[in-house]
């Protein structure tokens, strides 16, 4: 579904992202670790063909981002890190406005609309103006939004941060049947929680690289960690993940090219 | 011309809700009911007022007319504040990112953000002149008709240019505040414009109004094609992390823009329409002049007519009075 080979990506001097590649298939879901500034948003933006990557191959589905981004988009989910919502607008206009977009049937449209509200419990704030809403009820909105459409990709930028546990859990569960249903998952977070919840295969970034790629027990191998000693259990994912980023701090900061 | 694919569709869209978005607020739609109707009638209710009150002819007339385009002008200048917010003011409340990674096409989206605003904007421009019309000249036996057309599509083709620039100013300021500094350099060359136009409402003649029209016109396509080729998603969501070094990008980048030109006869060959209108227009209009002239197409009243008026003109003009409005001469 998502074939991603050398993906690099430069601001003027900076260099954002280099030699990524990875693959996520249908029902597949890849969850991308790293602190902050690491290069997992612009890896997301490049991944859904809003930005063209300076070097490197993005595929969805088949289609070349680089030819046409636009078929590509068409075929993505983004949820940005920020909900980005138009704040005069009812949360059910908002999620018309960008079914039409998609082109969803006027019925299909409605009736998804009133079964996603239904799943995060926003039914009864379906009239109300985005910009009286939470910040949790916000990244519900943007989690509906980008999954209204179907898509063969879903990409999440950090999509619980904001929700309280049983939200969150709720949102795990949707984006699991998610998976169930076919599509692939792309996700970006801090939450260790969320990561081993959802993750297939994990990838950990630091200074636009990805430092490993795999499963928790391939990484779990490759970070040389043993068996927790004082409670006698397997290392967590936040153990694995401290491990890994500690033994490339020397690749740290410095990605000026 | 090459113009860009878009679904109409899709930019209504896009239009629909920037419209319902400048539309949904209490204090934007008063400012907007009080520039179509506050002002029209205010300065209608002038006009009747003086005519009432023994104002000369002239001077009424004239001042119906500066008053038609007085009330259109005021409300063109909202365009530039919606049409500076359209891109950046998106960038600042992080709705763009949402809007870029739809599948809609740039010029989807440039074309739905240019309509909204100018749809906002002639509505008011149109909806004052209606208003303004309605209050000052019935009863007043002066209806400019054709002055009022001219001056009707004139308004259009300046906002069209007005948002144009001021599209192309949000497409690259990184703030509201950096778009509306940046906003001057559309501002003073329209306050010379509008000069301009202004004398020629004055002079009353309708034809020179129709030429301004038509030389706005080609302003603001040349305006609107540069802003459609300076949308960038890329440029647009870029962050602002290698920003540093202005000046050495600027470099950078005239650089890199003469390495891009293409070879000389390439060049020609691509700019062939412009240089053929601009190699065959004299000898054109010499050849127009000659035929119009010898062939008596233009009547020889009206050419002995402007003879009389300019020799006038230049003998006693301090002694005469206004033009004329109903013929476009002078008495």
């Amino acid at each position: 579904m998502l074939q991603v080979e050398g993906l690099a990506k430069r601001y003027g001097d900076v260099l954002a992202l280099q030699d990524l590649t990875v693959s996520v298939e249908a029902g597949q879901c890849l969850v991308l670790l790293g602190r902050n500034g690491a290069g997992k948003t612009t890896a997301l933006r490049c991944m859904a063909g809003v930005l063209l990557p300076s070097g490197g191959m993005v595929k969805v589905d088949g289609i070349d981002a680089a030819d046409d981004p636009a078929a590509v988009r068409a075929r993505v989910g983004l949820m940005p890190e920020v909900p980005g919502l138009y704040e005069r607008m009812s949360v059910r206009a908002y999620l018309d406005h960008f079914g039409a977009i998609y082109d969803i049937e006027p019925e299909t449209r409605r009736s998804r609309i009133d079964e996603l509200l239904e799943v995060f419990e926003l039914t009864d704030a379906g009239d109300r103006w985005l910009g009286t809403f939470s910040k949790g009820m916000r990244q519900k909105v943007a989690l509906i939004r980008a999954t209204l459409h179907r898509p063969r990709l879903v990409l999440a930028d950090e999509p619980t941060s904001a929700l309280d546990p049983d939200s969150a859990r709720r949102a795990w569960i949707y984006l699991k049947d998610l998976q169930r249903k076919g599509s692939a998952l792309v996700i970006c977070t801090h939450s260790m929680e969320e990561a081993e919840h959802l993750a297939g295969d994990i990838g950990i970034m630091s200074a636009g690289r990805a430092l490993a790629i795999g499963n928790l027990v391939e990484l779990r191998r490759r970070s040389g960690l043993k068996m927790r000693q004082e409670v006698r259990e397997l290392p967590t994912l936040q153990d694995i993940y401290l491990a890994i980023v500690d033994n490339h701090r020397d690749l740290a900061e410095v990605r000026t090219a | 011309m090459i113009w860009p694919k878009l679904e109409r569709r899709k930019a209504a869209l896009v239009a629909v809700r920037d419209l319902r978005d400048a539309v949904s607020e209490l204090r934007l739609i008063l400012a907007m009911v009080g520039l179509t109707l506050a002002i029209p009638i205010g300065a209608g209710s002038g006009v009747r007022a003086l005519a009432a009150f023994g104002g000369g002819t002239a001077v009424v007339d004239r001042l119906s007319l500066v008053g038609a385009f007085f009330v259109v002008f005021i409300p063109a200048s909202f365009s530039l504040v919606l049409a500076l917010e359209s891109f950046v003011g998106e960038r600042e409340r992080t709705t763009l990112e949402v809007l870029l990674s739809t599948p809609l096409r740039e010029a989807e989206i440039y074309a739905g953000k240019v309509v909204a605003v100018l749809t906002v904007s002639l509505t008011l421009c149109y909806g004052g002149l209606i208003v303004y019309c309605l209050v000052a000249f019935p009863g007043l036996g002066y209806f400019p008709l054709g002055i009022l057309l001219a001056l009707a599509l004139s308004t259009i083709c300046q906002v069209a240019a007005m948002v144009a620039g001021a599209v192309i100013i949000s497409l690259n300021a990184r703030t509201m505040r950096a778009a509306n500094v940046m906003a001057s350099f559309i501002i003073l060359p329209m306050s010379v414009v509008l000069q301009v136009e202004a004398a020629l409402i004055l002079l009353g003649r309708a034809e020179f109004l129709w030429c301004f029209a038509l030389l706005m016109i080609v302003v603001a396509i040349v305006l609107l094609r540069m802003g459609f080729n300076g949308f960038s998603r890329e440029a647009l969501l870029a962050r602002d992390a290698g920003l540093g070094h202005p000046i050495r990008r600027a470099m950078g980048v005239v650089r890199a823009s003469f390495g891009r030109r293409p070879a000389f006869l390439r060049l020609l060959w691509m700019r062939r329409i412009p240089m053929l209108i601009a190699a065959a227009g004299f000898p054109i209009g010499a050849l127009a002049g000659f035929v119009a002239g010898s062939s008596s197409a233009i009547p020889p009243a009206v050419v002995r007519s402007r003879r009389r008026w300019r020799s006038s003109r230049t003998t006693s003009w301090l002694s005469s009075s206004w033009p004329c409005s109903r013929c476009s001469r002078w008495d």
